[in-house]
């Protein structure tokens, strides 16, 4: 039975075109309208170098929105990524007091930390049945805490030279961070569509009962979502510390609800089951840029904001109206 | 005038290559039943879609009383008359049924929602069509019959011209049919012209005064149904005749597969002894909500139960989850496939290699991609799963490819025991034969199968022995000679049960 005429078997430069018109591949067609914007308001605003010092100060971002795209795609949430970052940052810094003597096992405990942390969000809603929202901002709350009482209010101690290479040094002219950035987005599409564990992820957040009947272990593969959650925002938590040398209790101010609009602008559905790691790690490099042209304009932090939550709304209504078929 | 009272002319209407329709003609007069057939992916429900609003067409006009409409939206169309019960519901879970009913245009008095008065109009409407539960009850806490109630005392809360119905049975018992089809004459009676799409060859001689079949899109004929056979309207769906439905049964059985004691599930089943033997098809029938439910989900571990002895094959299993009884062999095709079976917005080839990504790994966790594609054309092969391509959504698919992705699904398992819930619903003629041929292919080849279906036809052509269950117990069990309809039914209301719509399912 001939079902698809000739029309339909889709060329090469079709399928790329198609792509550009998907939830994830709307992304792109932003970034270039914004660097065509930018390119005509000012000489040296695209350029090489500026576009790089943008791709360095996104680094940390993209490795937790790494994470919390795994969470979204269960029909979840992360509130907690960037108390997870501060606490990171804290820790290390206090535990190594700028030395290099304990590196590894001190960057060692962090990353436990957060996966301690994540397999806590992860037990909390895949068994307790606590609504994620909920949840992860309750941990979003004791760990602020708890980075208030590790240091009485005032970060001591430092991060040794090994760390702030990592976060700030470059080879060959490239940002270190934004290499290891790289590399987290391409082990984390890796994750998600390649093997076992993503693939019941992904089908999991898109009809949970399906999933459960076909087999997959619902409950088990929600908590390891939040606890690769967990582990990528202590990653980013040890970039950004070495990208700024020193633990703050605000390092990782703002984190959660800005790896969640990227998400979004990258083509992840909050309704869980659809979704693209790439995708998210351009939504970052989007914010990124749009922040950095905001502020070259001369836009207050708090029109950056209004703007910022404009974009996200909108994100999230072109995914709601335009790709639901 | 009335004669052609809802006029399609030269409807045409494309997805990418596929044509769902191509210029479709015809007219269904006022106060007249018109029964739309063809194959699963014909084009009906898209023909339904484009009348009711919730598409567009990409040529043709509609004519209503000789006017030419065309609906933008669902809420137009309403307004205009024209109501649908859809193939898929439409209800909100979390709200009552009286909510459900007047959902979008809630009566007020000066301004406030009369919750008096919904409801008194509610239960006035679920009276009318035979409904037994509340207006007060959650849409979300009924089950799949009751649920389709709903869809229709909501599409009967408003003033009807047109009543379009995309098989609007596939849920229902035989009381509740014959409820639905008393609203019908009714409303047919009033003036209403009534599109009415259903698989069931049964009913369309039962309801319809007329019948059109579409077949890849295109008008085949229109012809009165006193013109038509069973065999004819076949032969202008699908191109060429059946010949016998259903495959021929098994001749001898291997041994036991599964063989259960003291089953129970709370107080909604107690079976005693159940014995499954290689290569047999076991029939469970029954009035609705007797425990025949609660029996396939026990078995296939989807709900928990307590027994005395579970042998497969001989040797005790311990089934407490879904993954066991994957584990142990045991296959279940649920009988909600949008709910229970198929992830709708992924493709596919994601949906079918869902029930055994851990048996094409590499490396103990990567999903070897040559293989998967193998493993997915192989499926689409076998089965004959209609789609462009395997990336093509589940959800774009037709109901009849659907189900095949669901059986594709759990025969990538390979299991011993295959357990199915009304494995037919919604799926066409041609399909279901096909269907029942996978059914007998896989028992040829040592597979045990129960069978849970609410069509007695299928449990007689399909069985090798019946069990008939009432009030959760097994009351009857019958094989060939003495199997027929009335034994069935005599056994299935010998106890007098009382049939539930309410579900108490998890
Ligand atoms: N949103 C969509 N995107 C792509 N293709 C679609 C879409 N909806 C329907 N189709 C295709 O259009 C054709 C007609 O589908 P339709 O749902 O109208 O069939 P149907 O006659 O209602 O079948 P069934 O009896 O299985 O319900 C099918 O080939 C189907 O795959
Ligand atoms: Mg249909």
């Amino acid at each position: 039975m001939a079902l698809v005429s000739p029309a339909a078997s889709t060329s090469a430069p079709m399928k790329m075109l198609r792509f550009f018109i998907t939830p994830s591949g709307a992304v792109w067609i932003a970034i270039a309208i914004l660097l065509a914007v930018a390119a005509l308001a000012s000489d040296n605003f695209v350029s090489g170098d500026h576009l790089l010092n943008v791709a360095r100060h996104a680094a940390a971002l993209c490795i937790a929105t790494v994470g919390q795209v795994f969470v979204i795609m269960t029909g979840g949430l992360d509130l907690s990524n960037g108390a997870v970052i501060t606490l990171v940052s804290v820790v290390a810094s206090q535990l190594l007091g700028g030395s290099d003597q304990y590196l590894v096992p001190v960057v060692l405990l962090c990353l436990a930390m957060g996966a301690a942390v994540g397999l806590f969000n992860g037990l909390i809603v895949a068994k307790l049945g606590i609504p994620p929202l909920i949840g992860t901002l309750g941990t979003f709350g004791i760990l602020k805490g708890a980075a208030y009482v590790l240091t009485g209010g005032a970060p001591k101690g430092g991060i040794p030279e090994s760390i702030r290479y990592v976060g700030n040094g470059t080879i060959a002219g490239f940002p270190i961070s934004t290499l290891c950035a790289l590399a987290f987005v391409a082990f984390g599409a890796f994750l998600l569509s390649r093997t076992i564990f993503g693939r019941q992820l992904v089908f999991l957040g898109a009809n949970p009962s399906a999933a459960r009947l076909s087999g997959v272990p619902v409950a088990r593969i929600i908590i390891l979502a939040y606890v690769f959650s967990g582990v990528s925002a202590a990653f980013a938590g040890l970039l950004a510390v070495g990208y700024t040398g020193v633990g703050s209790l605000s390092l990782g101010e703002g984190y959660n609800l800005d790896s969640i609009t990227a998400a979004v602008i990258g083509g992840t559905a909050l309704t869980g089951g659809s979704g693209s790691v790439v995708g998210g790690a351009a939504g970052v490099f989007f914010l990124a840029l749009l922040t950095s042209f905001l502020r070259f304009l001369g836009l207050s932090y708090s029109g950056q904001l209004i703007v910022q939550g404009a974009i996200l709304a909108a994100a999230v209504i072109l995914q709601a109206r335009v790709f639901r078929r | 005038m009335s004669d052609n009272f809802l006029e399609f002319r030269n409807v045409s209407k494309s997805y990418g290559g596929v044509h769902a329709l191509e210029d479709v003609s015809f007219s269904v007069p006022a106060g007249h039943v018109r029964a739309l057939l063809g194959e699963n992916g014909a084009g009906k429900s898209t023909l339904i879609r484009v009348l009711a609003g919730t598409i567009g067409a990409d040529r043709g006009t509609i004519a209503l009383d000789g006017v030419e409409r065309a609906f933008a939206t669902p809420l137009e169309a309403l307004e205009a008359g024209v109501v649908t019960i859809y193939q898929e519901f439409n209800l909100v879970p979390q709200l009552t049924v009286a909510e459900n009913i007047f959902l979008g245009w809630l009566p007020t008095t000066a301004g406030w929602i009369d919750r008096g008065s919904i409801r008194a109009r509610a239960s006035e409407i679920l009276k009318r069509i035979g409904a037994t539960f509340s207006p007060d009850a959650r849409v979300g806490d009924l089950n799949v019959a009751g649920q389709q109630m709903v869809e229709i005392a909501k599409a009967l809360s408003r003033d009807v011209k047109v009543l379009l119905m995309d098989e609007p049975t596939a849920a229902l018992n035989d009381a509740e049919i014959e409820a639905l089809f008393r609203i019908i004459r009714q409303l047919r009676a009033d003036g209403v012209s009534i599109l009415y799409v259903s698989h069931r060859m049964a009913e369309i001689f039962a309801i319809a005064d007329s019948v059109t079949v579409l077949k890849d899109g295109r008008h085949v004929g229109t012809e009165p149904i006193s013109e038509v056979t069973t065999e004819s309207l076949v032969r202008m769906m699908i191109g060429r005749t059946l010949g016998e439905f259903y495959p021929p049964k098994a001749t001898d059985f291997g041994a036991p597969v599964l063989e259960i004691g003291g089953l129970s599930v709370g107080k909604a089943l107690q079976v005693e002894k159940l014995v499954l033997r290689k290569g047999e098809v076991l029939g469970i029938a029954g009035l609705e909500g007797q425990g025949q439910r609660e029996l396939v989900q026990a078995i296939s571990g989807a709900r928990s139960f307590e027994a005395d002895t579970f042998l497969i094959e001989g040797a005790p299993v311990r089934i407490r989850s879904i993954r066991d009884a994957i584990a142990a062999g045991i296959g279940y095709i649920p009988d909600d496939r949008k709910r229970d079976g198929l992830a709708l917005i992924r493709t596919s080839a994601e949906n079918l290699a869902i029930g055994s990504l851990a048996r094409r790994l590499r490396f103990g966790a990567v999903v070897s991609g040559s293989a998967e594609r193998r493993f997915v054309d192989d499926l689409v092969a076998a089965l004959r799963v209609k789609l462009s391509g395997p990336d093509q959504r589940a959800g774009d698919l037709s109901g009849g490819n659907q189900q095949k992705l669901v059986f594709g699904k759990v025969l990538g398992a390979k299991p011993k025991i295959l357990v199915m819930a009304e494995p037919t619903r919604g799926v066409d003629v041609g399909a279901k034969r096909e269907i029942y041929e996978i059914i007998r292919e896989l028992t040829r080849s040592g597979v045990g199968v129960v069978l849970l279906s609410g069509e007695l036809p299928e449990i007689l052509g399909m069985s090798d022995r019946v069990l008939v269950m009432a009030n959760g117990r097994i009351v009857a069990e019958m094989t060939d000679p003495e199997m027929s309809e009335e034994a069935i039914m005599t056994a299935a209301t010998a106890e007098a049960p009382e049939a539930g719509v309410m579900d108490d399912a998890a």
